[in-house]
C-alpha cells in the first residue's frame, strides 16, 4: 500500500473509531468517496477491531508462561512414550497432567501422570519422589495405586500407574451425602493403605479427598500419589503455596494439613492420620471440621480450634465413631491413634457393630470467626488473591494469645507491577496502615496503604522520598527528599520541608514533637528538631578521634525523650546500638547497648517492657528491652522469620507495632558483591553489604582497593577506596554523575577514572584524578574522544586510556602530570582496548579482535615492534601480577587464566601456556576489568552477582507478639 | 544461582553501541551473546520458578538486560534505548521458544498453539499464536515500521503506553493511535486465512 493510501486509511479508521459502530460504516464510505478498496479495507480493519476482544492485552511472555504452565498439554494423544501410546487426557491439576495410555507391550490400558516442569526441576526431590511412588505402587496393596513403572520424558518424571474408572473421594463426596457405614468402609480402605505404606516408612503427607480414589469395579479405595508431597516440598513452602494460590488449590491442602504440618515441624504417621480423620469428619458431617471463609483463618483454625462435634456419629454411635474421629483430629500427634494399623482396627470394630444408617445431615452453628482488628482482617482477606501463607516460622508450642490482638497470621502483600520497595514498610504505631517508598521508572514517590483498603496511595508531592517514618499519632510522615527532612500529614496534607538532610540515613519521631535524623552520610553526629522546623539542635556528638564515623537509624523509645541509634565506629568494640538521650547531645559512652550491624526498631509491650527487633545473620531477633532501667536484657531470641540481610549501610527493611510485624526479604535487586579468595578458589572475604559494584582495583602496594560502587541513597556510582587493613571506606567522588573505571598512581596515593554525564546526555567525558583519601579532585582532562576510560597508569606516569570514537576502539597515552597529553598508542584497523603495561620490560597487554574474536594480546613498546597473542581461544582482561612474572586474563567462560611469563636479559617476555585458576569466575558483560590481585598474586579480588530477589513484596505479621512468647 | 556470564570483554557494549547508531547488523552480533542468559532465564520464568505475582514480564526483560549488559547506564543512550534492546531481545527469545515448543511437540510439525487471547475468555478460534504474530508483526513493519514497533514494544517487550512513547520519541497519543490500530491490523492479518 502507498505510503498515502496507508495514512489516508489510518485517519478513516481513526475518525470511524470515534463514532458508534452504527454510524462508522456511512462515515467510512464518505470519507473513501469511492474508492472501494480503501473502504473495504476500512471496514475490515473496523470489524477485525471489535473482534479483537483481549488480543494482545497480555505481554507474550505472560501468555508463553501461562500455556506453559497451564493450557500447553506435554502430551499429544498419539504420542508415543517408551512402551505407551498416547490416549486422550484424563485430568489436570497443578502437579501435572494424567493421561490414559496404551502399554503395547502388555496391552493393557494404564495412566500416566505427567509431573508438570515446576515440579521436576531438582533431580535429587525427583529420584526421591521416584523411589518412593515405585516403593509405594510396589507394595501391591489393594488401597493403593499400583504404579507400573517411573520414567521420564524429555527430562520430564513421569508415573505409569493401573488405570481406574471411578472417581476421586472428593466427587463422590460432591455427589452426595455418604452413608455413615460407607464412609467407615472408605475409611478403612484408606487406613489399611496407610498402615501398608507407613509400615515401609513412607508418610504421605498430602492425603485429601482429591488424592483418594473409589474404583467403580470392586468398590475398593485406592490412595493415589504417594510421593508427591516430597516432590512438591522441593519447591519449598513459600514458592510452592504461593502457586497454590494462585491456582486456587491451596484449599484442598489447607484444609487436610495437620497442625504439625502447618508449623512446618516433623511429620510422621500420625500426621497421614490427621488427614483421615479430617476427611472422615467431612464424609459423616458433610461439611469440614476447620473450613473458614479464608486460608488463613482455616489454618489458625487446624491450629486453634476444636472441631465442633461430631453430631450424625453421635446419633447413630453415641461414642465410638465420634471419640475415632475426635481422636483423629487432636493438634497434638502423642493424642491422636498412633499408628494406621490401631485405627483399623478400631475402624473394624465399629463396622462390625453399626446399626443400618439413616442419618441426615445437620447443622450446627459455624464457628463465628472473631471480629476483632476488622481492619486486619478485611486486609487478609482481600490479601487472599495474592497471599502466600509459609509454615516455616510458625513455631508456637501453644496458641496465640488471641486475646492481646489479632491471630497469628502472615501473608504477603506483592507491590504493583513496576513498584519495588524501596524503604522498609512502615507500620503506622496504629497498626492501621503502611507506608513506604516505592521505586519505579518513574522514580521514588511515598505511597501508604490503609489495612482496610485494597489501594495504593500515591503521596502527592512526594517525589524523590525515602526513609519514612511515622509520627506517633500515625497522622503524619516524616520522610527524606531532595536534601530535605519532610513531613506530611495524611490524608491530603501537602509534603513541609522542615530541615536539610545532605545524605540521610534515618528519621524518627518521638511523643515530644521532636524528629531526630541522621543528616549525613559520615562524620555527623544526629539532629534533633521539632515537628514544626524549629529549634534545631545536635541530639547526639560524633567524636571521630574515638573512631566513629557515623551516627545512624534513630528510633525513639516511648518516653519521647530516649533514643536509639546505630554507631558506625573503626572501633569494632563501638560499632553498635546506643541510647541518646534529647536533652543531653552527648558522643556515645561506653560500649554500646546491643552489638549489632543492623539497626533496630523499637516496640513497646505491656508495662515498661519494650522489644528491639533487629536482624542478625538474615534471622528477625528480638530482645527484651526495659525502659525502666534502660536495659537490654541478654538473650536473643529468633522469632523464626528471616528478613533481608542487613548491615550498618543498609537499613533493616522491618517495622513493626504491637500488633503488626512488616518486613522485606531483599533489598538490592541488581547488584554484585565483592569478594576476595586465594588463587585455589577458597573464599576468604565476602563482603556482606550487597551493592552494585564495578572494577575493583587493589592499589600498588596493596593496602586499598579502589572500585565503583552505587551508593544506596543516592543510587549514584561513584568510585570509592577502601582500606583493606582497617576495612573504612571512602568515597572519592561526590559529584551526582557517574564515575568509572578507576586505577590507581603507582604511588597508591591517587585514583584516576572517567566521569560521566549524567545518563541519558550526550557529550565529553572528563579524565579526572583525585586524592585516593576522598579530598578531592587535583585534576581534570578532556577525553581524547567522545568516550574514554582509563586502563592503567604506569609508572612514567602516562594513563592508558580506552578512547572510542564512532565504531573503532583504540588505546591512547595520556599524560596524568603536564596538561594531558594525549596520543594514541594503538591504533589500528580492529578494536584495541584495556590495555595494562608491563611491570617489567617495555610491553603492554591488552584485548584485540584483530583474529576475529577478542584475544589478549602482548606489544613491545620500543625498539622493533613485535606482537604476540597470549590467549589461545578468547581473552579479555589482561592483569599483569605486579614482578610481571604472570599474566592473568579472562576467558571465553568467564574463568580466570594466568600465563606464566618469563623474561629475558633484553626485556622479551615469553609466555607460557596458561592453565585455568579456581577463584572466580569472573565474567561479566562488562568492558573493563572486573577483577584483581594482591601485589604477590596470591589472592584474587572479583565480583560476585548478588542474587538477592529483587523487593517486589513485602511480608506482613499480624498478631506476631505470639512469636515472642515460646 | 549459578553464575551465567556472557563472553567476557566489550563485545555486548559495543555491539550495541553499533546498533545504537544505526548498524543493525550489530544487533544480529549481539543476540548470540546475551541470548542463552535469556533463554535460560525465559525458560525458568515458564517453569514457574520466578513468581509470576512478584516478577512480570518487563521486570523479567529488565533483569536480564540489566544482569547482562550491566547496569551502567551511561553506556545506554537513554532509557528508550535500553527498553528498545530488551524488547528486540524478548521478541527473539520467545518466539524462538514458542519455535521448539512446536517442534517438541509435533516432532518439527504442526503448530502447537499459544494462545494470544485473554486467559478469562474463551479458547481463541483464530489460531493464533507467538509465531504467527511475530510474522505478521514483520509484514505490519514492511507497511508502517513504527506501529511494528509499537507492538513490539508492549507485546514483546511488555512495555506500557508512557514507556514505549518515551522510547520511540512520540506522544503517549501517538502509541495509543498506533496501537489500536496496529491490533485492528495484525488481528486482521491473523484471521484472514481463516475467511478464505
Amino acid at each position: 500500500m502507498s505510503t498515502e493510501r496507508w495514512l489516508r486509511l489510518e485517519q478513516i479508521f481513526a475518525d470511524a473509531l470515534q463514532l458508534p459502530p452504527s454510524a462508522r460504516g456511512e462515515s467510512v464510505s464518505r470519507a473513501c468517496a469511492g474508492d472501494d478498496l480503501l473502504q473495504r479495507e476500512a471496514m475490515l480493519l473496523l470489524d477485525a477491531h471489535d473482534e479483537s476482544g483481549q488480543f494482545l492485552a497480555r505481554p507474550a511472555l505472560d501468555l508463553l508462561a501461562h500455556s506453559v504452565s497451564v493450557g500447553g498439554w506435554t502430551l499429544q494423544p498419539g504420542q508415543r512414550i517408551d512402551a505407551y501410546t498416547i490416549l486422550r487426557l484424563l485430568g489436570a491439576g497443578g502437579s501435572g497432567e494424567v493421561w490414559r495410555a496404551r502399554d503395547d507391550r502388555l496391552g493393557r490400558d494404564v495412566a500416566i501422570k505427567v509431573l508438570l516442569p515446576h515440579h521436576s526441576s531438582d533431580a535429587e526431590h525427583v529420584r526421591r519422589f521416584a523411589e518412593e511412588a515405585r516403593t509405594a505402587g510396589a507394595l501391591n496393596h489393594p488401597n493403593i495405586l499400583t504404579v507400573h513403572d517411573v520414567g521420564e520424558h524429555r527430562g520430564v518424571p513421569f508415573l505409569v500407574s493401573e488405570c481406574l474408572e471411578g472417581r476421586s473421594l472428593r466427587q463422590r463426596m460432591d455427589a452426595g451425602r455418604i452413608p455413615a457405614s460407607e464412609a467407615i468402609g472408605i475409611a478403612l480402605g484408606i487406613a489399611r493403605g496407610l498402615a501398608a505404606a507407613h509400615t515401609r516408612g513412607i508418610i504421605h503427607r498430602d492425603l485429601k479427598p482429591e488424592n483418594t480414589f473409589i474404583a467403580d469395579t470392586g468398590g475398593g479405595v485406592k490412595i493415589l500419589d504417594f510421593g508427591l508431597a516430597t516432590l512438591e516440598s522441593s519447591l519449598g513452602r513459600f514458592q510452592d503455596q504461593q502457586e497454590r494460590a494462585t491456582t486456587g488449590v491451596i484449599f484442598g491442602t489447607a484444609g487436610y494439613m495437620a497442625p504439625e504440618q502447618v508449623r512446618d515441624e516433623e511429620v510422621d504417621a500420625r500426621t497421614d492420620l490427621f488427614a483421615l480423620g479430617v476427611m472422615l469428619y467431612e464424609m459423616l458431617e458433610g461439611r469440614h471440621p476447620f473450613r473458614r471463609p479464608s486460608v488463613f483463618e482455616t489454618l489458625n483454625a487446624v491450629l486453634t480450634d476444636d472441631p465442633p462435634p461430631c453430631v450424625i456419629a453421635h446419633e447413630e454411635e453415641p461414642s465410638a465413631l465420634s471419640q475415632i474421629v475426635m481422636r483423629l483430629l487432636q493438634r497434638s500427634p502423642g493424642a491422636r491413634f498412633q499408628s494406621a494399623i490401631d485405627l483399623a482396627w478400631a475402624l473394624e470394630q465399629v463396622a462390625v457393630a453399626r446399626p443400618a444408617p439413616g442419618a441426615r445431615p445437620s447443622s450446627r452453628n459455624p464457628v463465628v470467626p472473631r471480629r476483632r482488628f476488622r481492619g486486619l482482617e478485611a486486609l487478609a482477606a482481600s490479601m487472599l488473591t495474592a497471599a502466600v501463607l509459609v509454615g516455616s516460622w510458625w513455631t508456637l508450642s501453644r496458641p496465640p494469645p488471641l486475646a492481646r490482638g489479632p491471630a497469628l497470621t502472615k501473608f504477603t502483600w506483592t507491590l504493583p507491577a513496576g513498584l519495588v520497595l524501596d524503604s522498609a514498610p512502615m507500620v503506622s504505631p496504629d497498626s492501621r496502615r503502611i507506608a513506604l517508598a516505592g521505586k519505579d521508572a518513574r522514580g521514588r514517590r511515598l505511597y501508604v496503604r490503609a489495612f482496610d483498603s485494597t489501594e495504593l496511595q500515591a503521596i502527592p508531592g512526594s517525589e524523590g522520598a525515602q526513609q519514612p517514618f511515622w509520627s506517633p499519632d500515625s497522622r503524619s510522615l516524616g520522610f527524606f527528599a531532595d536534601r530535605r527532612l519532610m513531613t506530611v500529614a495524611l490524608p491530603g496534607g501537602a509534603p513541609v520541608a522542615i530541615a536539610d538532610s545532605l545524605s540521610p540515613h534515618g528519621g524518627a519521631w518521638g511523643r515530644a514533637g521532636v524528629i531526630v535524623q541522621a543528616p549525613d552520610i559520615v562524620l555527623a553526629g544526629l539532629d534533633r528538631v521539632r515537628f514544626d522546623g524549629r529549634n534545631r539542635a545536635p541530639a547526639t556528638l560524633l567524636t571521630n578521634a574515638l573512631g566513629d564515623t557515623s551516627h545512624w537509624w534513630p528510633a525513639f523509645l516511648p518516653d519521647g525523650i530516649h533514643f536509639l541509634y546505630s554507631v558506625l565506629s573503626t572501633d569494632a568494640g563501638r560499632r553498635g546500638v546506643y541510647l541518646g538521650q534529647l536533652d543531653r547531645p552527648v558522643s556515645p559512652e561506653g560500649p554500646p547497648l546491643l552489638q549489632s550491624d543492623s539497626s533496630v526498631v523499637y516496640v513497646p509491650l505491656q508495662g515498661s517492657d519494650g522489644a528491639l527487633l533487629y536482624i542478625s545473620g538474615g534471622r528477625i531477633e528480638a530482645r527484651h528491652f526495659d525502659a525502666g532501667r534502660m536495659a537490654v536484657t541478654l538473650d536473643a531470641r529468633t522469632i523464626g522469620l528471616s528478613g533481608a540481610t542487613s548491615s550498618l549501610y543498609r537499613p533493616m527493611l522491618l517495622s513493626a507495632s504491637s500488633d503488626v510485624l512488616a518486613f522485606a526479604d531483599s533489598f538490592v535487586p541488581w547488584g554484585t558483591r565483592l569478594e576476595v579468595a586465594d588463587r585455589n578458589g577458597h573464599q576468604l572475604r565476602r563482603w556482606s553489604e550487597p551493592q552494585a559494584e564495578n572494577w575493583p582495583r587493589v592499589s600498588p602496594d596493596g593496602r586499598f582497593l579502589a572500585s565503583q560502587r552505587v551508593d544506596g541513597p543516592s543510587n549514584n556510582p561513584d568510585i570509592w577506596v577502601e582500606d583493606l587493613e582497617r576495612g573504612t571506606r571512602v568515597r572519592v567522588t561526590t559529584a551526582p554523575v557517574p564515575d568509572i573505571q578507576a586505577v590507581w598512581s603507582p604511588d597508591s596515593q591517587r585514583v584516576a577514572y572517567v566521569s560521566g554525564n549524567i545518563p541519558g546526555r550526550s557529550g565529553k567525558r572528563v579524565l579526572n584524578i583525585a586524592a585516593a583519601d576522598g579530598t578531592g579532585v587535583v585534576r581534570s582532562m578532556p577525553c581524547p574522544g567522545t568516550y574514554c576510560e582509563p586502563t592503567d597508569w604506569t609508572r612514567e606516569g602516562v594513563l592508558l586510556v580506552n578512547v572510542i570514537d564512532g565504531r573503532s576502539s583504540d588505546v591512547w597515552m595520556v599524560q596524568a602530570t603536564d596538561g594531558g597529553l594525549a596520543r594514541p598508542l594503538l591504533h589500528e584497523a580492529f578494536d584495541e582496548h584495556d590495555a595494562r603495561m608491563s611491570p617489567v620490560g617495555q610491553w603492554v597487554a591488552y584485548v584485540s579482535n584483530e583474529t576475529g574474536q577478542p584475544e589478549v594480546s602482548a606489544r613491545s613498546m620500543s625498539g622493533t615492534v613485535r606482537r604476540v597473542t597470549v590467549s589461545a581461544a578468547g581473552g579479555a582482561q589482561p592483569v599483569w601480577r605486579r614482578d610481571g612474572q604472570e599474566l592473568f586474563f579472562v576467558d571465553p567462560g568467564g574463568d580466570l587464566r594466568s600465563a606464566p611469563v618469563r623474561w629475558s636479559a633484553n626485556g622479551t617476555p615469553t609466555f607460557g601456556v596458561s592453565t585455568k585458576l579456581a577463584a572466580g569466575p569472573v565474567g561479566f558483560g562488562h568492558w573493563g576489568t572486573q577483577y584483581d590481585l594482591s601485589p604477590d598474586g596470591s589472592r584474587v579480588y572479583f565480583l560476585r552477582r548478588n542474587d538477592d530477589p529483587a523487593p517486589h513484596e513485602f511480608h506482613v505479621v499480624m498478631g506476631w507478639q505470639a512469636l515472642l512468647e515460646r | 544461582m549459578e553464575p551465567c556470564d556472557p563472553p567476557a570483554g566489550g563485545d555486548v557494549t559495543r555491539m550495541l553501541r553499533l546498533w545504537s547508531v544505526g548498524d543493525e547488523q550489530a544487533f544480529d552480533r549481539l543476540i548470540p551473546l546475551v541470548y542463552d542468559e535469556l533463554h535460560r532465564m525465559a525458560l525458568r520464568y515458564l517453569a514457574g520458578e520466578r513468581s509470576h505475582l512478584s516478577l512480570q514480564a518487563t521486570g523479567l526483560v529488565n533483569e536480564v538486560c540489566l544482569r547482562l549488559l550491566g547496569w551502567d547506564q551511561a553506556r545506554w543512550q537513554n532509557r528508550g534505548h535500553f527498553f528498545g534492546v530488551s524488547a528486540r531481545m524478548m521478541r527473539r527469545v520467545l518466539v524462538d521458544i514458542a519455535r521448539r515448543r512446536r517442534a517438541d511437540r509435533r516432532g518439527g510439525s504442526g503448530a502447537v498453539r499459544v494462545a494470544i487471547d485473554g486467559l478469562d475468555l474463551p479458547a481463541p478460534q483464530t489460531g493464533d499464536d507467538l509465531i504467527a504474530v511475530d510474522q505478521a508483526l514483520e509484514a505490519l513493519s514492511a507497511e508502517d515500521s513504527r506501529k511494528a514497533r509499537v507492538v513490539e514494544l508492549r507485546f514483546f517487550g511488555g512495555l506500557s503506553v508512557e514507556e514505549t512513547a518515551e522510547t520511540i520519541g512520540v506522544s503517549v497519543r501517538t502509541v495509543h493511535t498506533d496501537w489500536v490500530f496496529a491490533r485492528a491490523w495484525l488481528y486482521r492479518a491473523l484471521t484472514k486465512d481463516r475467511e478464505a
